[in-house]
């Protein structure tokens, strides 16, 4: 009798074993998936440009990809908030110290959607903002930068 | 027999129990929401010489119309801008502004990319020490 109990008693725990394995099976497929995609970075470049002025801003782009880059702002400085249709200079290139040698650039006013979209490979890279002679007084301006 | 069929079924479910315990300290998703296109509207008290902004996110490049709806004092004369988060005016960089009275259509449109931006208003000297009462809305695709 006493040989069956424990025979029964061994099954048993060996079927809760079981259970519990079987009932927790989820937990093996449901180990955290990294959600943390590696998105694009997002840099944002505010000054002020006054006339004949230029700025530039460097950012590392870690891997190949585009790079938007967005003149968005344009403001006067004497009244801010007020933005400012002017045209100024914008350009991508890279780092030379103390400026931004020049690789691609355009002319443009400021807008909500990217003026220059360039296929970067992962590097250091500049953007550029200048003015072509039509500022008459300086003004703010910002630049978002969106790269990988 | 009884309680040693008892002890063994109480080990049973205390080992399901502790086999299981980890399944409510899952990690939670860190997956943010998909924005989507809408319209948002906000109300709020702007104190003189101060600026109300509100941010909102574009799913997809199209037309973002900005409405200034309401205003108490009635027809208080503002600043209405868009552009995109920063601090050249308030918590907003403006890429268009103008100044405008309240009304039921749009006194604002502009294209954009999907991405975050702002829209709101500001005083261009016009508001009292009361301050105003700005009711608005920011259609966004």
């Amino acid at each position: 009798m006493k040989t069956m109990m424990k025979a029964l008693a061994l099954a048993l725990t060996l079927a809760a074993a079981a259970v519990a394995t079987s009932a927790c099976g989820g937990d093996d497929t449901a180990a955290p998936t990294a959600t943390t995609a590696t998105g694009p970075a997002t840099a944002l470049f505010e000054g002020q440009l006054t006339i004949g002025g230029s700025a530039f801003y460097s950012f590392t782009t870690a891997a190949d990809g585009l790079a938007n880059v967005m003149l968005a702002s344009v403001t006067t400085t004497t009244s801010p908030g007020t933005s400012s249709p002017v045209v100024l200079g914008l350009a991508l290139g890279t780092p030379t110290g103390t400026d931004c040698a020049i690789t691609s650039s355009l002319p443009t006013a400021a807008g909500l959607t990217s003026q220059m979209v360039n296929s970067l490979t992962a590097g250091t890279y500049c953007a550029r903002v200048y003015d072509i002679g039509n500022l008459k007084a300086p003004v703010n301006f910002a630049i978002r930068i969106t790269h990988l | 027999m009884s309680r040693s069929l008892s002890l063994t079924l109480a080990c049973a479910l205390a080992l399901a129990a502790v086999a299981c315990g980890g399944s409510s300290t899952a990690a939670p998703s860190t997956t943010a929401p998909a924005p989507t296109a809408g319209t948002e509207a906000f109300t709020g008290t702007m104190a003189r010489g101060g600026t109300a902004i509100r941010n909102f996110t574009a799913s997809a490049a199209g037309t973002a119309s900005v409405t200034l709806l309401t205003t108490d004092p009635n027809a208080t004369l503002l600043g209405l801008g868009i552009g995109i988060p920063g601090t050249n005016a308030g918590s907003c960089d403006m890429t268009t502004t103008l100044q405008t009275r309240a009304g039921s259509t749009a006194q604002l449109t502009a294209t954009v990319e999907p991405g975050t931006f702002c829209a709101g208003v500001f005083d261009i000297g016009t508001v009292g020490v009361n301050g105003v009462v700005i009711g608005m809305t920011v259609a966004h695709p």
